[in-house]
């Protein structure tokens, strides 16, 4: 009698503490997956609406135009920002289980990456190289 | 039973129960202190009203004249207070400031700080000289005459005014700047998902909108929360959304600053200069070009160093007058007054968007218009617009362009938004007190959500309202009056948190809303006793401003009144209801205990 109850209760708080776990799991993935998610999908926004050609010109001189297309796509992806970001966020309070929701927020985030590494400037490729 | 939890995380749920749950936690966390920004960000529409309300030494401004009229008498007088300044500004009274203003500043130039140490001065005498050639003035639209304060005082009294208030929504009080702004960052992203989550949720919205059940508790508060929800949510989005753009920044960084690396902006530099007066040549070149270009920003004069005559300032504002006859002018400044290279810029009233036509610039002594150079545009497509929607989203936030009707559409916007807020924390509550009371056990989560529910929501309005009873009460002359005008507010806050964790639960929202509706209420009785600014004679002379303040916080003590008096009939109609056994299977067991 007495081992049955303390076995259920041990159950009980395992239960609990799984609960607990896959909550904060969940919890950590939208605010810190989400943050990585959002800030690489708004800059891969970035280099897919500025105008390449502009900034790829490397002139001494200022260029007005570009800055025009730097500034105008800055303002595009601060305000799609907060829209990635929530809808981030309900997906993974959404989703199956936590490993999906972390999985679902870093993967595309790598994939993003890299694209974004390739869409880069040859002149900032020479200084990320050093 | 204990698998079936287990379950629940995996089996997938539907979309609206995994979105109510979350709706549920992420509204309920941030609430209160949404809910003070929400209150002092909604009087921060009224802040330049509230701190005239404040500081009734300042008359009355009566009648008010046509701009010619106004500029006229700004520029004789100015000529004379300012006659050594060089940058002056004339602001004309809208429908929010009543009074035309001006201000002059000057300036010593470096001989002239040179000949003056040379002669003995000091360092810090020379400045303080410097500031001797600055000032400010009220003056009253028709005469033109500085104003005179009320019972012979030089200056109104010290006070944060409305200002303080509208501070408030964004930095709060007593906390670390950064602190503060983190902490409003987190509660507004909060806001936005259960923003978005609530419109998941509520999949009947419209029906859900027309359904009222009053004095059904838990149904009651849901379909006030759904009422008040529905009927504001474009503000609500709107308001939430803008607000974050402000920040975005402090949010993403990398947003905000990788691709500023694309213009050729040295971020290392940049970063670790701060200021832009520190930064490389280059940068200050680029940063130069980006105000100018992308912020309208005018390009500084520098003195010709040979005097001349400004142009009179009338005939420029009536060549604005015939160029944009449907604008009026909001202020206008010159830079250089005395000098060959004078300039006057000429400032149209607010618009919701960029309002880049809005800005006028002259040459001061020929009086010729200085267009700007047309924008060199590299892609005149549409992400111009979404510059423009980006502009319009922070314009709509703080609603300076918004004339006074839709100033108080507004205002109650924003009440509407802290009574969605408010109802949907007491939801939370009554629901589990609900539950809390069948099984007979208190959770100590529960209380301390129903103390600081009472508190937050009715305590608060209290505090305000004790920010304007301590502006009355603190004498003129008393040392930092502007901030124990603050102290109080939150010192009286700080009692009602006291006593909504000492009382009983059933007396402390009655207690509070009563004595939410007498500090609202008796407000205009204590400005009769203590100004002659009250609604007696600001009625009869027509004083909006007066006028509207004490009406409306009259109007807040009667609200609060009607609440505490319902209030006060449905617990005593509880108490009586609950003398007898209140539900069937109690009054069985009574009756079978009776029997025994």
């Amino acid at each position: 009698m007495v081992g049955s109850s303390l076995v259920s209760e041990a159950k009980a708080a395992l239960n609990r503490f799984v609960l607990f776990r896959s909550m904060l799991s969940r919890i950590l993935a939208a605010l810190l997956g989400g943050y990585l998610f959002t800030n690489v999908m708004s800059l891969l926004l970035f280099f897919l609406l500025v105008d390449n050609d502009l900034i790829t010109e490397q002139t001494d001189e200022v260029n007005i135009a570009a800055i025009h297309s730097v500034f105008n796509s800055m303002a595009a992806i601060g305000l799609s920002s907060f829209v990635i970001y929530t809808i981030a966020a309900l997906w993974v309070f959404h989703t199956r289980s936590a490993s999906r929701a972390w999985a679902g927020m870093l993967l595309p985030s790598i994939v993003g990456i890299g694209i974004i590494y390739w869409l880069l400037p040859p002149a900032i490729h020479e200084l990320l190289r050093g | 039973m204990n698998n079936s939890a287990l379950k629940s995380t995996k089996k997938p749920n539907s979309f609206r129960q995994s979105m109510s749950s979350l709706h549920t936690w992420i509204g309920l966390l941030p609430s209160w202190i949404l809910y003070f920004m929400f209150i002092t960000g909604t009087a921060g529409y009224f802040n330049t009203e509230i701190t005239q309300w404040m500081q009734p030494e300042i008359p009355f401004a009566g009648e008010s004249a046509s701009q010619s009229e106004m500029l006229a008498s700004a520029e004789q007088r100015l000529k004379t207070v300012g006659a050594k300044a060089d940058e002056w500004y004339i602001g004309f009274p809208d429908g929010r400031n009543q009074f035309l203003r001006i201000e002059w500043e000057g300036h010593l130039s470096d001989a002239e700080k040179e000949k003056l140490s040379d002669e003995g001065f000091t360092e810090k005498e020379i400045e303080e000289k410097e500031e001797a050639l600055e000032g400010e003035e009220k003056l009253y639209p028709k005469s033109g005459l500085p104003i005179e304060y009320a019972d012979g005082v030089t200056e109104a009294r010290e006070t944060g005014g409305g200002n303080k208030l509208y501070v408030m929504h964004y930095a709060l009080y007593y906390l670390p700047t950064t602190f503060a702004r983190y902490l409003v960052i987190f509660c507004t992203l909060f806001m936005l998902t259960a923003l978005v989550t609530g419109v998941v949720v509520h999949k009947k919205i419209f029906k859900d909108f027309f359904t009222f059940r009053p004095g059904k508790k838990q149904r009651s508060w849901l379909d006030s929360h759904n009422l008040f929800s529905v009927l504001s949510l474009p503000f609500q989005f709107m308001i939430t959304y803008s607000g974050l753009l402000f920040f975005l920044s402090n949010i993403m960084p990398v947003l905000a600053f990788a691709p500023i690396a694309l213009i050729g902006i040295d971020l290392n530099d940049a970063l670790s200069a701060g200021r832009v007066k520190d930064m490389s040549p280059k940068n200050q070149e680029l940063i130069q070009i980006v105000s100018e270009e992308i912020f309208n920003q005018s390009k500084n004069v520098e003195l010709a160093g040979t005097t001349a005559v400004l142009t009179p300032l009338t005939d420029l504002l009536k060549q604005m007058n015939s160029a944009r006859p449907n604008k009026s002018v909001r202020y206008i400044s010159v830079e250089n007054v005395y000098d060959l290279n004078a300039r006057v810029e000429v400032q149209l009233t607010r618009e919701v968007g960029s309002g880049n036509g809005n800005h006028y610039v002259f040459n001061g002594v020929t009086g010729e218009r200085i267009s700007k150079e047309p924008v060199i545009q590299g892609n005149e497509s549409s992400l111009n617009a979404v510059r423009e929607a980006d502009t319009v989203m922070r314009n709509l936030h703080e609603g300076r362009f918004a004339p006074i009707i839709l100033r108080w559409l507004y205002f109650f916007s924003g009440l509407m938004g802290a009574a969605m807020i408010a109802t949907g924390t007491i939801l939370w509550s009554v629901k589990r007190r609900e539950k809390a009371e069948k099984k007979g056990y208190n959770s100590k989560g529960l209380v301390l959500v129903e103390c600081l529910n009472v508190a937050v929501v009715v305590g608060l309005p209290i505090a305000v309202a004790m920010y304007f009873w301590a502006n009355r009460l603190i004498p003129a002359s008393f040392p930092e009056r502007a901030n124990w005008e603050v102290n109080t507010m939150f010192i009286v806050w700080g009692l009602m948190f006291a006593h909504a964790a000492l009382c009983p639960r059933r007396r402390v929202w009655i207690d509070q809303l009563w004595l939410g509706a007498m500090v609202c209420g008796l407000l205009p009785l204590l400005n009769f006793f203590t100004t002659d600014r009250h609604l007696g004679i600001s009625l009869v002379q027509g004083d909006r401003l007066m006028a509207g303040f004490d009406l409306t916080m009259l109007a807040f003590g009667v609200a609060f009144g009607l609440t505490a008096l319902s209030m006060h009939k449905r617990v005593s109609g509880f108490a009586v209801k609950a003398s007898p056994p209140t539900n069937l299977v109690e009054g069985a067991l009574v009756s079978s205990s009776a029997n025994n």
